[in-house]
């Protein structure tokens, strides 16, 4: 598939990250080559594996020193900055691999700032190793936007152990994960943002459940639910009562946006390669006007990583960054509907575009899939918020 | 279910578009634009001539009974000839108020004048501190006497330069919540104390900033009850019978610019009809233009046949200044280079495009912001909750 | 203008509506997903003589006009009922038309539908209701011909589970009649295409209201941050212009459907409009609704996902958008001998 080079430079990431860049690459085409991952398919899964392919992958991945490239050398991880697994996210995006939702990617940033030594021993350093998968399950029924909703009630005891009482949804990877990394009010009177703590424990926990919920597109999220489901004191993460501190440094984290863009190359490289040498004139400005978007994209994705690099926070060019691919996917979608017409229509429950499906069902798949990421690691209005709020200075909404 | 116009209307149309072609002179749209008063004595004279301000009143105030589908042909030929209708659109509305509401002085000294064609009237709604928020006027009327002694300022009074009084909503009570204390007077603008400022926009329009320095008004040019004027207003918008003006100017865009496109031709000596750029923008306007329409006729046909009005106001206020402002940018990018230069669209088509591109930006806010009118449609339409 | 219903099409959005509504989702709809047609319901549809509705009463029909059946389609439309109405009363009209009408066809004992592009090798690809279709119109060559054959009741996995299928028209046999050629067989298609555009436009606008309806409901009961989410401006803003949206897209399928009959000189454009409108105001109010929904927008179970892909699906079956407009651009300003991309 031939990538979009002829811009005057990718400004996504730079020449030191390119010796990196071809690793993973490599590492990545040799996985995920058609022939082999042929018969490794699972439609259920959002990485479209089946899940013992998948954590092979995964291993060999950590053997490589991928998943904890920007975690401390000295808890086993890269010591990269943070731009480097930007790498590894974007560079999985494209190719369709399973390196995004990992337990590095899920637990790392948040281990290290909170994590004991016990727990970056028993958690973070199989993470790295890609020897564990995990969730994270904050959201609940009536906690989506808004966390503090958060009712899953963790009681303490004497011992300094908790019992988790609860339910979680629209969990990704529950149904493969090994760890989970949850959020419960240990202040059982308190309501809003205090009183709350942060867990972290393994999915066999007596009293943890789970429950694949199929999405749209065919592939499952998952309910967990916590049964008087008891934990020990070392599950605790961060200080008691004090997570809402703690969730909110987890949720910058989250996701650096980078895959979006990884999924969105590939998908108007797709668009570029199939549609070459068109005259339509049409068909052409539709393409030149999301290869220019794709572009701005990546130059605000860009900031948002020379930010991280040098130690900071974005918070408002990480929301725009957010906005900006999120919605670039949904457009890219409907211009491939619009280029490519009635062959749209054809649909394909699959994720993971392994032996390169017909284009049109590929579409089709994209026209749903991209729905959820305008919704996800907070909705686009929330993130528009942080943008007017922090970003711009604007006050507070009338609450 | 019937989508024709009725021939009365048609006929109507006619008749309007005959008054037009006679006072409409190439003069009188030279002087418009000249001074950017959108308001010209000629064919307002015509227009109470012919009766038609009379007639433009429902015929349950006493009015000639044109019915709202007539109106709404009276705006569109208008302002599809680009001609101007601010002092109209004043007369008609406040007319309506004073015949529904006014007393035995204002109908009798003041109506007449208004339906001959003899005067026209302002609106003095928005102040410097509130336009959305109308309720939180803030200029002042306190009593003096037998009468009312008025403080404050207004702005966007448009046609107060040829406008012998102003429909003032004013503050008579602070010490209730802020719709429950204003009053309405009716105020003759060549009171002492009354300053009038032009004000410059966009489009090249002039509009008015007003001043009243203690102004003195016996109690008489009050229209409404004391502390009632919020009640004033709701009549008065009841009595805009889904005829409002700014409904067409996407139509005249698309007539404007597709003749235009017809008339020019590329450096290949094709006409710019033919390219898809150009087909593309034109035909999506042709439909809103037709979305509009309909939209409007709907307004009217409810005004019109007695039903209780909603949200239909609304919703083609909004449809239709949302749509000439994507269609005056679209175009705008297809005309180009060219289209940059400023001059009299009446004179040279071309330059409709830089005239629209500057005043596509006000429809979107006058009458209402396009977020009033969502937060109407959402509230009053959808019965979605008040924020807040 | 006049707006107002007549007792008999009042009586049609009520009838329909009411058979729409025993078959909202989840029930009827999901039961029947993968084919995107529930037998039950075409019975019911024929109970009440829909298939024919619009058909002159000479001709076996009801002698209801286009505008009607537009009504009904709307009020289908707005609960996803999974029964192709439109493509059985398109293709019904165009065999009357042909002189090549059936007592079945005209009861809907046997499905009819169109094929909305030619053949290509004697194969119709994509045809609407061509997996449950016993009758296939389709442009073969310079031919328009009427193939008979049982359907597979298979339909091509596509993106609004939709009851699409390829047809095979072999043109010779006795389950094969040629009803016109040339030019006339053009035209058939052409005014069979356009009244499917009116139709369909209508059932999109149907389809949009439900959605609307769905997002409605979800944001007046759903809270987050002690308030419902319905009281916030952005989610208020986007819902009135997706209501303002509808209103101007059912004015203006209504008009499209009425002037075939009333104003046929306009009525090819109407209908092109009509669709292009239609199909981006479900679009637009079926994402935004999905949306508004969170998470549980893209879950299986939520119905709000089955709308949001039906509105691609509805009107995606004919062409893309852009093709769209520029035909419309064509019937406005004549055909041009530059093509779109030249």
């Amino acid at each position: 598939m031939r990538a979009v080079v002829d811009l005057p430079r990718d400004p996504l990431f730079g020449p030191g990250h390119t010796e990196f860049r071809e690793q993973v690459r490599a590492f990545l085409r040799a996985e995920l080559d058609p022939a082999r991952t042929a018969v490794h398919r699972d439609p259920r899964d959002l990485t479209g594996l089946d899940e013992q392919f998948e954590r092979a992958i995964l291993r060999r991945a950590g053997a490589a020193g991928f998943l904890g490239i920007s975690l401390p050398e000295e808890l086993g991880g890269g010591g990269r900055p943070p731009s480097w697994d930007a790498v590894v996210s974007y560079e999985s995006a494209y190719h369709d691999g399973p390196l995004i939702d990992t337990a590095a990617h899920f637990l790392g940033p948040t281990l290290v700032t909170f994590g004991t030594s016990e727990q970056l021993d028993r958690v973070m350093r199989p993470a790295i190793a890609g020897t564990i998968t995990a969730c994270i399950a904050y959201t609940e029924a009536g906690a989506g936007s808004d966390l503090t909703g958060v009712a899953t009630v963790a009681t303490s005891h004497d011992d300094g152990s908790f019992t988790l009482t609860g339910e979680k949804v629209l969990v990704t990877g529950a149904h493969k994960a090994d760890w989970c990394c949850t959020v419960a009010r240990t202040d059982e009177e308190s309501t809003g943002r205090t009183g709350l703590s942060m867990f972290v424990f393994p999915m066999d926990t007596p009293g943890v459940t789970r429950e694949r919920v199929r999405t749209a597109n065919g592939w499952d999220l998952g309910t967990v639910r916590f049964e008087q489901a008891r934990v020990g004191a070392d599950a605790l993460l961060g200080e008691r009562d004090q997570g809402w501190r703690t969730l909110t440094g987890a949720l910058v984290g989250e996701r650096s946006g980078v895959a979006w863009l990884g999924w969105a190359t590939r998908n108007v490289d797709a668009l570029l390669e199939t549609c070459a040498g068109t005259r339509d004139r049409r068909v052409r400005g539709e393409l030149a006007g999301v290869v220019v978007e794709l572009f701005t994209a990546k130059c605000i994705a860009a900031r948002v990583l020379v930010a991280q690099d040098a130690g900071q926070a974005p918070f408002a060019e990480g929301s725009m960054s957010k906005v900006k691919a999120t919605e670039l996917l949904q457009r890219i979608a409907r211009v491939g509907g619009r280029v490519l017409g009635p062959e749209v229509l054809g649909s394909a429950s699959a994720p993971g575009w392994f032996g390169r499906l017909p284009l049109g069902d590929w579409f089709a798949y994209e026209t749903v899939e991209r729905l959820h990421p305008t919704l996800s690691v907070g909705t686009n209005e929330i993130q528009r918020t942080t943008i007017g709020q922090v970003g711009l200075g604007l006050p507070l909404e009338p609450r | 279910m019937d989508f024709t116009t009725s021939s009365e209307a048609l006929a109507f149309r006619d008749e309007v578009r005959a008054l037009l072609a006679r006072t409409f002179t190439p003069e009188v749209r030279e002087q418009m634009h000249r001074t950017g008063t959108l308001h010209n004595w000629g064919i307002h004279h015509a227009l109470g001539e012919a009766g038609w301000l009379q007639q433009a009143l429902p015929e349950s105030l006493g009015g000639g009974g044109r019915d709202p589908e007539e109106l709404a042909g009276l705006f569109r030929e208008f302002e599809l000839a680009g001609a101007p209708y601010d002092g109209i659109s004043n007369v008609v509305m406040i007319s309506s108020v004073l015949a529904h509401m006014g007393n035995e002085m204002q109908k009798r000294d003041v109506l007449p004048r208004l339906l001959s064609g003899d005067a026209v009237a302002a609106l003095g709604y928005s102040e410097p501190d509130s336009g959305s928020d109308v309720a939180a006027a803030r200029t002042v009327a306190t009593r003096d006497g037998d009468g009312w002694r008025i403080n404050g300022a207004k702005m966007f009074t448009s046609v107060a330069e040829e406008s012998t009084w102003v429909l003032l909503l004013t503050r008579t009570n602070p010490d209730v919540p802020k719709h429950k204390g204003l009053t309405f007077f009716l105020v003759p603008l060549d009171r002492d104390g009354v300053e009038i400022q032009p004000v410059f926009t966009l489009s090249g329009k002039r509009t008015n900033a007003t001043f009243y320095d203690d102004v003195f008004v016996e109690d008489e040019w009050r229209v409404g009850e004391v502390d009632q004027g919020w009640q004033v207003m709701l009549v008065a918008l009841s009595y805009e019978r889904g005829v409002a003006g700014g409904v067409r100017d996407a139509e005249r865009l698309l007539v404007n610019a597709e003749a235009y496109a017809r008339d020019t031709l590329d450096p290949d000596g094709h006409p710019l009809l033919e390219q898809p750029a150009w087909r593309e923008a034109l035909a999506q306007l042709a439909i809103d233009v037709e979305v509009a329409d309909l939209l409007a006729g709907r307004a009217a046909w409810v005004s019109g046949s007695g039903r209780l009005p909603g949200t239909e106001g609304a919703h083609v206020k909004l449809f239709a200044t949302e749509a000439v402002t994507r269609a005056a940018n679209a175009l705008m990018d297809l005309a180009g280079p060219a289209g940059l230069e400023r001059g009299d669209p009446a004179e040279d088509r071309a330059r409709v495009f830089e005239y629209f591109y500057r005043f596509a930006p006000v429809t979107t806010i006058y009458g209402g912001t396009s977020e009033i009118q969502r937060n109407l449609v959402a509230q009053r339409g959808l019965g979605l909750p008040r924020g807040r | 203008m006049d707006l107002e219903l007549t007792d008999e099409q009042q009586s049609i959005v009520e009838v329909f509506g009411a058979l729409a509504d025993r078959w909202a989702p989840p029930a009827g709809l999901r039961e029947h997903e993968a084919l995107g047609f529930d037998p039950k319901v075409w019975e019911q549809l024929v109970a009440t003589g829909a298939p024919g509705m619009a058909l002159p009463e000479a001709d076996g029909g009801g002698g209801a006009t286009l505008l009607e059946l537009a009504l009904a389609v709307e009020a289908l439309g707005r609960r996803l009922t999974p029964a192709p109405l439109v493509e059985h009363a398109v293709a019904a009209r165009l065999l009357a038309r042909a002189g090549a009408i059936t007592p079945e066809i005209a009861e809907g004992a046997a499905v009819a539908t169109v094929a909305l592009r030619p053949a290509v090798d004697g194969r119709a690809r994509l045809v609407p209701a061509g997996a449950v279709a016993d009758t296939v119109v389709a442009l073969a060559g310079d031919d328009l011909v009427r193939v008979d054959a049982a359907p597979s009741g298979i339909a091509v996995p596509n993106l609004g589970d939709l009851p699409l299928a390829d047809r095979d028209l072999a043109t010779t046999g006795p389950d094969a009649v040629v009803l016109a050629t040339g030019a006339e067989a053009r035209d058939l298609h052409a005014l069979a295409l356009h009244e499917w555009r009116a139709l369909t436009a209508a059932a999109l606008v149907g389809l949009a209201a439900g959605a609307l309806e769905l997002a409605r409901t979800y944001v007046l009961e759903r809270e987050q941050f002690d308030v419902p989410i319905g009281s916030f401006q952005s989610i208020q803003h986007t819902l009135a212009d997706a209501k303002v949206g509808i209103d101007g897209a059912q004015l203006l399928a209504y008009k499209a459907s009425w002037a075939f009959g009333e104003q046929p000189a306009r009525a090819a454009e109407l209908a092109t409009m009509a669709l292009l409108f239609a199909a981006e105001q479900a679009r637009v109010t079926s994402e935004r609704a999905l949306h508004f929904h969170g998470g549980y927008g893209v879950m299986v179970e939520y119905d709000i996902q089955l709308f949001y892909r039906r509105a691609k699906g509805w009107a995606l079956v004919l062409a893309d958008p852009g093709t769209e407009l520029h035909r419309l651009a064509d019937l406005r300003y004549g055909t041009t001998s530059r093509e779109a991309g030249a």
